[in-house]
C-alpha cells in the first residue's frame, strides 16, 4: 500500500514528463499511454527499491525506451501508425513542400528515424548507447540521424537549431 | 564518441508538440494496478503448477528409486497352494502385457503351457524382453520365466516343474564350461541348479531333454565339448527334479557316433531310445531301429523327435508336406499329419493310421496324455518357428477315432511349445485370464522400473540428487518463506562443492591413469635368466603390459615360457611371459613385427627354449629382438618353430615344409589325400605331426634327419594328446601307452591337455585339475618325481603355447602387481569417466538450482542503472513552453 501511495504521487509528478517522452517515441497519445503504464507495471515490483535508488524517473525513462523499442520489434503488443514512404514529402499545388507543424512532421517520419532523433537529441543518448538500444550499428545510428535530420528541414525547419545538419550530425565533435 | 556542438533540435517545441498530441491525457494509475495484480495472478498460477509438476516428478523419482531397486520390499513371494481336482487348460492364450511378474515373484500353483513369445527373436518386433512364458493350470494367469535365454523348455506332465538349460558362456576355447540345467518348483518359485560332470574337466553340451510321461524324470542328454565346436561320444543323465537335491545321474555313455532324435522314458523308468540311434550301447529296448524311421511310416520329413506314448510302446510322429515356399520372404508351409506306430510282435499289427493336424508353418509335438497326443501348430508371417506373428493351436489327437480336438487357440506371437500333459487329461477348458492395469500392482511397479530405466541406470546418489535439484527448484518456485530458501541454497552450495571436488578428482585420475597405465619402456630382466621364472598366479591385470622389447635390435625379454592369446588391461591381443622376470609382456606391437590384414600377428608358436616365436608370416627371435619374415606364403594350417630356428609348416595341400634358419625351404613330406594339422616341437629336434583322414595318425618328423616316421593312432580319440621320446618315437596317447586297447587306455587317460615335451622329455600340461571340473586352468609339468603345478591362470585365454624346455625348468615365483595399478585399470578409467560425467552434470544442476533460489540484490544507484541512465541523470522535467 504504501508502494501504491508512493507511485501515485510520482506519476502525479512526473507522470506528464514520462507521457512526453512516450508520445515523441511513439508519435501517438493512445499508444503512448499504454507505453508508459506498460512500463510502470514492468518496474511497479521493485519499486520500492528503484525508488529507494534515488532516480526513480531515469529507471523509468530507460525502461520506456526499452518497451518501445521491444514492442516496435516484435510489432506485437503495441500498434503504431503506419510508417509513412521516405519521400512522401506534402507539397503544395506549384509542387513545393509545405511547412508542418512539429507533431504532424514527427509523425511523418519512420518509427526507427523518430527514435533515432528522440534518443538522441531528446534524451541525449551518445551514438554508441542508441546503437547498442536499439541492436544496430553505429553507422544505421548515422545514417537515420541524417535522414531523419533531413526530412524535419523540409517538414520542420524551425524544429532543427543546426545548419548544415546533415553533416553535423554525422561530424565527430567535442565531447561534453 | 561524438556530440552535438550544441542542441540539434529545439526541445522547448518538441515538448509543446508532445503536449499538444496528448492534449491532456493522463497515466491512469489504477489501470497500472489492476494490470499488475492480473499479471501476478498469472504467474503465480503458473508457478503453483511448475512447482507442483517439479515435486511430482521428484517425487515419482525417488519413488521409482525405491520400488525398483527394492522389488522385495513390496511383495514377497508366497508359495501358492495346489487346488484339489484336475486343472484347466486356458481356451486362449497370448502373449501377457510386460507387466507379467516372473514365475520367482509371483509363484503359480500348477503349470498348463510354456509360451514362447516370438516377438523377442523379429527385429521387427519390440518385446518385453522375456521371451518364455507360463501359464496356470488354476485359472490361467501368467508368469514370465526368469531367465535369460532359456533353451531346452520342459514342462513335467503335472505341471509342478519347469526345466530349462542355460547353455554355457564359451569364453575360452581352452576351458569350455559346462551347460546348467535349471529347475523352477513352480508352486514356490524356487530354481535350483544341475551341473553335469564333463569329461576330464570339459564342458557338457546339453543336446535334448524329456520328462517321462508320468513322475518328475527327466532324461538329459548331450556330448561333452572337447574343444570349441569339437564334440565327443553322447552321454545320457537321468534327473530326478523332484528330489529335494537332485543331481543329475549318468544312465549311460553311448559309444555311439550320433544319435538325433532323443530318448524317453518309460513309467517303469526304463530308457527308450528313438531316432538313429544304434542299438547296442543303450540299456534299454529301443522302440526305433537303426534307420531313423520305423518301418510303416509314409515317406517324408519327420519334424519334430516322435513321441513316446505311456505305454511305452506305442510312438507318434510328425510328418510334413510342404504345400508352398516364398523365397522372397522364405515362408515355407506345410500340410502336417501324425503318425501313430505301434510296433508289435507282428508286423501286420503295425498301424500306420495318419491324423490331419492342417497347415502352418512349424509344429512341435508336446507330449503323450490319456487322450492322445498333444501338439503345438502354428503359422507365421516371418517363416521362423520362432520369430514373427500368426495364430496358432494346441490339438489333441486322439489315435483310436483319428481325430484332433482344438484344445486351446494362440494369438499373434505366443507358440506353445510344452504341456503339462496331466493337466490336459483333466478335460478341463477356462477362459483366458484378463490382464489389469490401474488395480494391478504389477503395473504400478512396472512403470516404476521404466522410469528408472529411463533415468539411464543413473546411481542412486544421482537420482537423489536430481530430486533435491527438483526440491530446490520447486522451493523457489513456491511462495516460501526465505529461511527455506536460504536452506535451499546452503544446499545447492554443499553440492557444487562436492560435485567440484568429485570432478576433481575423477580428472585427476584419468590423467594419473593415462600417466601410468602405458608403460612406455619394457621392463628389465631382473632374475637370473639360467633359472627361468613362471607366475605362480597369472591374473588379468590393471596396467597395460610391457611390450617384449621397444626397439629392434635391443632385446630386453630373451626368453618366454607361454606365449598366449588373451586380454590383457582390457586390450586384446598376444602376449608371452618372460622367463626372466615371470612378467607379462605384449607382443602385437613390437616394432619392425609386419602387420597383416587382421592387425597383429596371432595366433603365435614359441620353440622349447622359449627363444624363437613364430607366427603366419612372421620369425621373432628375441635373443636379438629382430623379426623376419618366414613361413613362406604357403596357405598354412600348421606351425611349429624348434630351438634352432627351424619353422616347420604344414600347408592346406597336405604338404610338410622345414624352412632353415638360413632361410632355405624344402618339403620333406605329403601327405596329399590327407590333412595334416597339429604340430607340436618335441625333443631331440622332432616335430610331431597330426595326420587324419578317417584314420588318425601321428607322424614324427625328424628335422635334423629330414625323414618322417608314421605310427597310426587308435581311432576312437582323434584329439588325444601325445607324446614322443627323444629317438622320434610315439610313446603315449593321452598318458596311455599306444599300444593299449580303448578299456585299457581310459584308466590311464590324463585330464590335462598336453602342450609339449621338454627335451629332457618331461611333458608339460594345462589343463583344469581333474580332480575339481571347473577350477582355473592350471600350467602342469611332469616329473620323475611327479606332477606339479607351476602356474594358476585366474583368467582363459583363448590360445596358449608353452615353451616346454623353459617350463620343464622353471620354479614358480610371485609377481605381483603394485597396488596403484589399480588407478590405471581400464574400467576404473570408465568409471572415472562416468564420475566426471556425473560430476559436470550435478555442477550444472545445482549452477542451474543456485541461479534459481537466488535473493534479487537491492537496486544499487550507479551499479544497476541500465546504460543510458546516467547520461539522463540530471533530467528534469521542463514545464512545456509554446512554439
Amino acid at each position: 500500500m504504501e508502494d501504491e501511495a508512493d507511485l501515485e504521487a510520482f506519476v502525479a509528478a512526473r507522470g506528464p514528463a514520462l507521457l512526453r517522452l512516450a508520445v515523441l517515441l511513439t508519435a501517438d497519445a493512445e499508444t503512448a499511454q499504454d507505453l508508459v503504464q506498460e512500463a510502470l507495471v514492468r518496474v511497479l515490483p521493485r519499486w520500492s527499491q528503484v525508488a529507494a535508488g534515488g532516480s526513480p524517473e531515469a529507471y523509468l525513462r530507460t525502461t520506456i525506451r526499452r518497451a518501445w523499442i521491444d514492442s516496435w520489434r516484435r510489432r506485437r503488443r503495441l500498434e503504431f501508425v503506419a510508417d509513412p514512404p521516405d519521400d512522401a514529402l506534402p507539397t503544395d499545388d506549384d509542387g513545393h513542400a509545405v511547412r508542418l507543424s512539429v507533431e504532424a512532421a514527427l509523425a511523418r517520419l519512420t518509427a526507427r528515424q523518430r527514435t533515432v532523433l528522440v534518443l538522441r537529441f531528446y534524451e541525449d543518448l551518445t551514438e554508441v548507447e542508441t546503437a547498442r538500444l536499439m541492436g544496430c550499428s553505429q553507422n544505421t545510428v548515422k545514417t537515420q540521424t541524417r535522414r531523419a535530420l533531413e526530412r524535419l528541414r523540409v517538414l520542420a525547419p524551425d524544429l532543427v537549431l543546426l545548419r548544415g545538419v546533415g553533416e553535423a550530425a554525422l561530424a565527430p565533435e567535442v565531447t561534453r | 564518441m561524438t556530440r552535438m556542438t550544441g542542441p540539434v533540435l529545439d526541445r522547448d517545441r518538441l515538448d509543446a508538440a508532445a503536449d499538444r498530441m496528448l492534449g491532456g491525457l493522463r497515466i491512469d494509475v489504477a489501470a497500472v494496478l489492476a494490470d499488475r495484480e492480473a499479471r501476478v495472478r498469472r504467474a503465480r498460477r503458473r508457478r503453483r503448477a511448475t512447482a507442483l509438476g517439479v515435486v511430482v516428478a521428484a517425487a515419482a523419482v525417488v519413488l521409482a528409486v525405491f520400488v525398483g531397486l527394492t522389488p522385495g520390499v513390496l511383495a514377497q513371494p508366497q508359495p501358492a497352494t495346489v487346488p484339489p481336482g484336475p486343472g484347466a487348460v486356458p481356451t486362449s492364450v497370448r502373449v501377457p502385457p510386460p507387466w507379467t511378474p516372473s514365475a520367482t515373484e509371483s509363484p503359480l500353483s500348477r503349470v498348463a503351457y510354456v509360451v514362447l513369445d516370438g516377438r523377442p527373436f523379429d527385429s521387427r518386433l519390440s518385446g518385453s524382453g522375456h521371451p518364455v512364458w507360463l501359464v496356470g493350470a488354476d485359472g490361467g494367469q501368467y508368469r514370465y520365466l526368469p531367465a535369460d535365454k532359456p533353451q531346452r523348455v520342459a514342462v513335467s506332465s503335472d505341471g509342478a516343474y519347469v526345466t530349462w538349460i542355460e547353455l554355457a558362456k564359451e569364453t575360452s576355447s581352452l576351458a569350455p564350461d559346462a551347460d546348467v540345467l535349471r529347475i523352477l518348483t513352480v508352486s514356490t518359485g524356487a530354481v535350483t541348479s544341475v551341473p553335469f560332470p564333463g569329461v576330464a574337466g570339459r564342458g557338457f553340451a546339453v543336446e535334448g531333454t524329456a520328462f517321462a510321461p508320468a513322475g518328475h524324470a527327466l532324461a538329459v542328454w548331450g556330448r561333452n565339448r572337447v574343444n570349441a565346436g569339437l564334440r565327443t561320444t553322447p552321454e545320457l543323465f537321468v534327473v530326478d527334479v523332484g528330489h529335494e537335491k537332485p543331481s543329475a545321474r549318468r544312465e549311460c555313455r553311448c559309444a555311439a557316433p550320433a544319435f538325433s532324435m532323443g530318448f524317453g522314458l518309460r513309467p517303469d523308468g526304463r530308457l527308450v531310445a528313438v531316432g538313429s540311434l544304434p542299438l547296442g550301447g543303450l540299456p534299454a529296448a529301443p522302440v526305433a531301429d537303426a534307420g531313423g524311421v520305423p518301418p510303416g511310416l509314409p515317406p517324408g520329413p519327420i519334424t519334430q523327435p516322435p513321441l513316446l506314448a505311456a505305454d511305452g510302446r506305442t510312438l507318434y510322429a510328425i510328418v510334413g508336406e510342404q504345400l508352398t515356399q516364398r523365397s522372397g520372404k522364405s515362408i515355407e508351409t506345410y500340410r502336417y499329419d501324425l503318425v501313430a506306430y505301434r510296433p508289435a510282435a507282428r508286423p501286420a499289427d503295425t498301424t500306420d493310421a495318419l491324423v490331419d493336424l492342417g497347415v502352418g508353418t512349424a509344429v512341435m509335438g508336446l507330449g503323450v496324455g490319456r487322450r492322445g497326443a498333444v501338439v503345438s501348430l502354428w503359422t507365421s508371417t516371418n517363416g521362423d518357428e520362432r520369430a514373427g506373428t500368426g495364430p496358432g493351436a494346441v490339438l489333441v489327437v486322439d489315435p483310436v477315432r483319428l481325430t484332433a480336438t482344438t484344445v486351446t487357440r494362440t494369438e499373434d506371437t505366443a507358440r506353445v511349445i510344452a504341456a503339462a500333459t496331466a493337466v490336459l487329461d483333466g478335460g478341463r477348458s477356462a477362459p483366458a485370464a484378463e490382464h489389469g492395469r490401474w488395480s494391478d500392482g504389477n503395473w504400478w511397479a512396472w512403470h516404476g522400473g521404466r522410469l528408472v530405466g529411463w533415468v539411464g541406470g543413473a546411481p542412486l546418489w544421482l537420482l537423489l540428487l536430481v530430486a533435491l535439484v527438483g526440491l530446490a527448484v520447486a522451493v523457489r518456485l513456491a511462495p516460501l518463506p526465505r529461511p527455506g530458501v536460504r536452506v535451499v541454497r546452503v544446499v545447492a552450495g554443499g553440492v557444487a562443492v562436492v560435485a567440484a571436488a568429485t570432478v576433481a578428482g575423477a580428472g585427476a585420475v584419468i590423467v594419473a591413469g593415462e600417466l601410468l597405465g602405458s608403460p612406455a619402456a619394457g621392463s628389465k630382466p631382473s632374475g637370473d635368466a639360467a633359472t627361468p621364472v613362471m607366475p605362480r598366479v597369472l591374473r588379468d591385470q590393471h596396467r597395460k603390459p610391457p611390450r617384449a622389447f621397444d626397439e629392434a635390435g635391443v632385446p630386453v625379454t630373451r626368453r618366454v615360457s607361454a606365449v598366449f592369446d588373451a586380454t590383457i588391461a582390457g586390450s586384446e591381443g598376444p602376449y608371452a611371459l618372460d622367463a626372466a622376470t615371470g612378467r607379462t609382456v605384449r607382443l602385437g606391437d613390437l616394432p619392425g613385427l609386419p602387420a597383416t590384414s587382421n592387425g597383429s600377428p596371432t595366433f603365435w608358436r614359441v620353440s622349447p627354449d622359449g627363444r624363437y616365436l613364430a607366427a603366419a608370416g612372421v620369425l621373432l627371435d628375441l635373443e636379438t629382438a629382430r623379426a623376419r619374415p618366414a613361413a613362406l606364403d604357403r596357405h598354412v594350417i600348421g606351425l611349429a618353430v624348434l630351438n634352432d630356428g627351424t619353422v616347420v609348416t604344414a600347408a592346406a595341400d597336405g604338404g610338410v615344409w622345414v624352412e632353415r634358419p638360413d632361410a632355405s625351404g624344402e618339403q620333406v613330406a605329403r601327405y596329399p589325400e590327407m590333412i595334416v594339422h597339429g604340430l607340436v616341437p618335441g625333443p631331440g629336434g622332432y616335430v610331431l605331426l597330426r595326420v587324419d583322414s578317417g584314420t588318425p595318425v601321428a607322424a614324427v618328423l625328424g628335422v635334423r634327419t629330414g625323414k618322417v616316421a608314421d605310427t597310426r593312432l587308435p581311432a576312437d580319440d582323434a584329439h588325444a594328446p601325445l607324446a614322443v621320446n627323444s629317438r622320434g618315437e610315439v610313446v603315449s596317447v593321452s598318458g596311455a601307452p599306444v599300444a593299449a586297447s580303448i578299456r585299457e587306455r581310459q584308466p590311464l587317460m590324463r585330464a590335462e591337455r598336453m602342450v609339449g615335451v621338454s627335451d629332457t622329455g618331461h611333458p608339460v600340461y594345462l589343463s583344469p585339475r581333474p580332480d575339481r571340473p571347473g577350477t582355473p586352468l592350471e600350467i602342469r609339468r611332469a616329473a620323475s618325481a611327479g606332477d606339479s603345478t607351476l602356474t594358476q591362470l585366474r583368467f582363459a585365454p583363448s590360445t596358449m603355447q608353452l615353451a616346454a624346455d623353459v617350463v620343464a625348468a622353471a620354479r614358480p615365483v610371485d609377481v605381483d602387481e603394485p597396488g596403484w595399478a589399480v588407478v590405471a585399470d581400464p574400467d576404473s578409467l570408465a568409471l572415472a569417466a562416468r564420475v566426471l560425467g556425473a560430476g559436470v552434470l550435478v555442477l550444472l544442476l545445482s549452477g542451474m538450482a543456485a541461479a534459481a533460489v537466488r535473493r534479487p540484490r537491492p537496486y544499487r544507484r550507479g551499479v544497476d542503472e541500465p546504460p543510458g541512465a546516467a547520461v539522463t541523470e540530471p533530467f528534469v522535467d521542463q514545464p512545456p513552453t509554446s512554439g
